[in-house]
């Protein structure tokens, strides 16, 4: 495996150039079963060098797949090369923030002995058959599983030598039932951080409870309404109080974002939000535990730390890179994160969640005459202006304090910083989503997590 | 580039059907890439890759696997096998998987540039930033880009399929918002792709469209109300709105036996003034789908003809598994028929609707059942185009809105791949905040 060390003298050769090496593998796992047959059996893995380099304000960046010390020596040079072919057209005062010397190693991997590609697929026909034989009535059923390791080595002149290795692995089940509204479906995830066999496969009877609640949910929806379009009070669950603090608010808090004229550009210092809403990007670690994507020292060697982002309602920070800190005078705090080797460090978020509050979710629901209880959250989309999107799966209507008829799939929406001023409740338990990918320019994975909200937002439906 | 030919992929398969496998196929893909991205307002980051990707895909005892990797080192390829072999074990026997057979009409095709113009590219695009800067004060460009792609694309099998793909092409993105004050629009992106830099990006697709629209979105309202009328989908959007409708046509929905559009064809299924065509090789297209994912070469198709269903969009794969047709393309030049309205016509016949510049909707329900939020968005009254609006979400059903289109513009926007026009469906439900 290549050592990057052997390129530090080049590096340190560049005299007023900041440079990065780094080394990277990415393994990506996908089976799915559909009805029964294999239609995806795919093991991808792809490797290689890169290097970036920050010469008179402007930044080069190249990669090569061949990960020998030659390919990194290349990759170093047109690097430079690079960012002076854009230095040498304008002239540009950029700074970046300081990064302390790091030598850092972290390993997820649990060492439990790696299954092979059969027992992943016998497990995947163990859940495949637990569902036939236990539902009859289901028009089509998928079950997938799904897996990402990065693993990552990194140099920087400023003196950080880190390796990470982050892998996570999910179950993915979906049913489709049909309806008097044609078909309807339901789809849930278990898993997180670690690798296939710490995670997820097992005995397949270990699902059952769980595979109970899709089937539940699947033949709920195929009853279900669609609610009615316009604005409502509504019971937000963890899973899309998590989307929201990612999509709704944490985008229009990246730095790079903010220089675009996002929101929360003007609102550093000011209330945007109820005073019951705190939200945080931790780095690593929540109540004592991995985060499902934990950071801990990111892509520009910068150590990575919790960003409080809103306190009791009000901005506190962006996130930012070494250079958007040097521009706004902020801490760089570690959001630096690139998805292959091929890629450039991007601002990115890592776990964005609410925290809990102190009400009780029934009561929340007691406490809302005409509304709904919005409860398994699907993609999502913000906007620079806070504007959000996102689909809701499943969830209920809220008639005289009960919960009422069940949902078919919907879409909410609203203004974030407008809507976090009307969360009027928290609730005190939290649950993280560990699934997540974030798409802006490349794909990363995050986690997302909250407590249940109570607030006012738009919903789409008839 | 990374070196990627005939005869390493043919080694390779070579190497795969010793180890044991019925069958087996190679497909090379080595690409270079250079982009020059903004940030900000600003060219800040030049990047050149270099990648290349192997994926080696085999059939034993009518068991199918595939692994992907992107190094020919000796060792990467041993355990590469080995993981094929493993994979391979416990699968399912599925007499439907095959390998596209050897083709007379396959031909080795190298198109467009062979190298970038890196002067060029660097002086389109910070024209274009200077360009915006000065004729749109309010607007702002966030991460916008021009990238040049040359790529080698290589499939060989044991039918003795041989496909050779070179081609080299431009594509430029911007994301942008505009900001006055405290007001700004929501944000906004549009890409194209061409064959050379003749052009300036302004005159690229969408853009300056697109560009003009956002400068006028800053003075948005939020509209109240509630109206079930017309949206006139601007092109940008038709096929984020039409996807869901086209994704019952393919693989999933039709082998899950979940498609509401199994066993149409030949019956009305969308209105008559809908014709929509996949022309791979269309001339006015700078990059071309040559063959399909599965390994056939392309050719064209009429998928919709005057609202009557005439083809399914079926892999070979999903063709085997359903015992329906196989699609000649995979779906990647999209052509909608001009329709025989002008846009200003559409526009002044619209009585109350919606002209929808961007949707950012969820994942469509199984039966059809869409909402989402209208961005970039206007509000059309009495015929005219009165105001930008916000904080608006239509919904309604894929089925139903193919059946409720009223009309299709004559103009059409191409951006390189696909040719699209204005279309306006009735019954669409738009509601507003309040």
């Amino acid at each position: 495996m290549l050592d990057l060390r052997l390129l530090k003298s080049e590096m340190e050769a560049a005299t007023g150039t900041y440079s990065e090496l780094r080394y990277q593998e990415n393994v990506d796992i996908r089976l799915t079963l559909l009805n029964g047959q294999l239609v995806t059996n795919l093991q991808e893995s792809s490797r290689g060098v890169s290097a970036r380099a920050f010469s008179g304000g402007y930044w080069g960046f190249s990669s090569h797949v061949s990960p020998t010390k030659e390919s990194a020596s290349s990759a170093l040079k047109e690097a430079v090369r690079n960012a002076t072919f854009l230095s040498g057209r304008k002239k540009k005062h950029a700074s970046l923030s300081p990064a302390k010397s790091l030598n850092f190693e972290k390993s997820y991997a649990s060492g439990r002995a790696p299954l092979n590609a059969s027992a992943w697929i016998d497990f995947l026909k163990g859940v495949d058959a637990l569902i036939t034989s236990t539902y009859k009535d289901l028009k089509a059923r998928s079950v997938t599983l799904a897996a990402l390791d990065m693993e990552k080595h990194f140099l920087t002149s400023d003196g950080a030598l880190v390796h990470t290795l982050v892998p996570r692995a999910h179950l993915i089940v979906s049913m489709t039932k049909d309806s008097k509204q044609g078909p309807v479906q339901a789809r849930d995830i278990r898993g997180g951080l670690g690798h296939l066999q710490d995670q997820v496969v097992s005995d397949p009877a270990n699902y059952a409870a769980w595979l109970d609640e899709i089937y539940q949910m699947v033949s709920k929806k195929s009853d279900g309404i669609l609610p009615d379009s316009g604005e409502h009070d509504v019971i937000l669950a963890a899973d899309l109080a998590g989307i929201l603090a990612h999509e709704a608010v944490g985008h229009t808090a990246e730095a790079d974002l903010v220089l675009g004229g996002s929101v929360a550009g003007d609102c550093l210092g000011r209330q945007v939000a109820s005073p019951l809403v705190s939200l945080v990007d931790f780095a690593h670690t929540y109540g004592g535990k991995a985060a499902p994507q934990p950071v801990h020292v990111d892509d520009e060697g910068v150590e990575a730390k919790d960003t409080v982002i809103i306190e009791n309602g009000m901005l506190k920070t962006f996130m930012n890179n070494r250079e958007t800190a040097a521009h706004f005078s902020q801490a760089a705090t570690g959001h630096a994160r690139a998805f292959t080797f091929a890629d450039e460090p991007l601002i990115r978020m890592r776990n964005t969640a609410i925290l809990p509050g102190k009400s009780k979710l029934p009561a929340m629901i007691s406490s809302i005459e005409n509304g709904y209880y919005l409860m398994k959250a699907g993609n999502g989309q913000a906007d620079t202006t806070g504007e959000f999107m996102f689909a809701v799966g499943f969830g209920y209507e809220i008639k005289n304090g009960k919960l009422g008829r069940p949902l078919r799939d919907s879409t909410i929406s609203g203004v974030a910083f407008e809507m976090l001023k009307s969360v009027s409740m928290v609730s005190d338990d939290f649950e993280w989503e560990s699934s997540g990918y974030c798409g802006k320019k490349q794909p990363m994975p995050v986690g997302m997590g909250g407590p249940a909200i109570k607030c006012r937002l738009q919903v789409g439906g008839q | 580039m990374v070196s990627c030919t005939t005869e390493q992929a043919k080694k390779i398969m070579s190497t795969v059907q010793a180890a044991g496998f019925d069958k087996a196929e190679v497909i090379m893909t080595a690409s270079d890439m250079t982009e020059m991205q903004v940030d900000a307002g600003d060219v800040s980051l030049m990047r050149s890759t270099e990648d290349l990707d192997i994926s080696i895909r085999g059939i034993r005892g009518g068991r199918f696997a595939m692994v992907s990797l992107n190094q020919t080192d000796d060792n990467s390829l041993k355990a590469g096998l080995e993981k094929l072999n493993d994979a391979i074990e416990s699968a399912p026997v599925d007499s439907a998987r095959a390998f596209a057979p050897k083709q007379a009409t396959a031909k080795a095709i190298v198109e467009g540039a062979a190298e970038p113009d890196l002067n060029v590219m660097y002086s389109r695009m910070s024209d274009f930033v200077s360009f915006t800067g000065d004729k749109y004060p309010a607007l702002k460009l966030e991460q916008s880009g021009v990238q040049f792609r040359r790529s080698r694309y290589l499939r060989v099998n044991s039918e003795g399929l041989e496909l050779d793909e070179t081609s080299g092409h431009y594509s430029m993105s911007a994301m942008f918002s505009s900001k006055v004050g405290d007001k700004m629009s929501s944000f906004n992106f549009t890409g194209a792709i061409a064959k050379d830099l003749n052009r300036d990006f302004m005159q690229w697709g969408s853009t300056a469209r697109l560009i003009e629209n956002s400068v006028k979105e800053v003075n948005h309202e939020a509209f109240n109300g509630k109206f079930k009328g017309a949206v006139v989908l601007t092109p940008d959007c038709v096929f984020d709105l039409l996807g869901t409708w086209f994704s019952h046509l393919g693989d999933l929905r039709m082998i899950s036996e979940t498609s509401q559009l199994r066993d149409k064809i030949g019956q009305a299924v969308a209105s008559s003034l809908l014709t929509v065509r996949v022309e791979p090789t269309h001339s006015d297209f700078a990059v071309h789908e040559h063959s399909t994912g599965d390994g056939y070469v392309s050719a064209p198709s009429v998928i919709i003809e005057k609202g009557v269903l005439k083809s399914y969009m079926l892999s070979d794969y999903g063709s085997r598994k359903t015992g329906l047709p196989r699609a000649v393309n995979s779906g990647g030049n999209r052509v909608i028929d001009a329709g025989d309205t002008s846009y200003a016509d559409i526009i002044s016949s619209t009585k109350q609707g919606l002209l929808l510049g961007r949707f950012s909707g969820g994942s469509p329900a199984a039966n059809g059942d869409f909402s989402g939020v209208a961005k970039n968005s206007f509000l059309i009254e009495g015929g005219e185009i009165t105001r930008p609006v916000s904080e608006v979400m239509i919904s309604g059903n894929a089925f139903e809105m193919m059946r409720s289109i009223a009309a299709v513009s004559k103009e059409r926007v191409n951006d390189g791949g696909t040719l699209t026009p204005w279309v306006k469906v009735e019954g669409l439900t738009v509601a507003g905040a309040n």
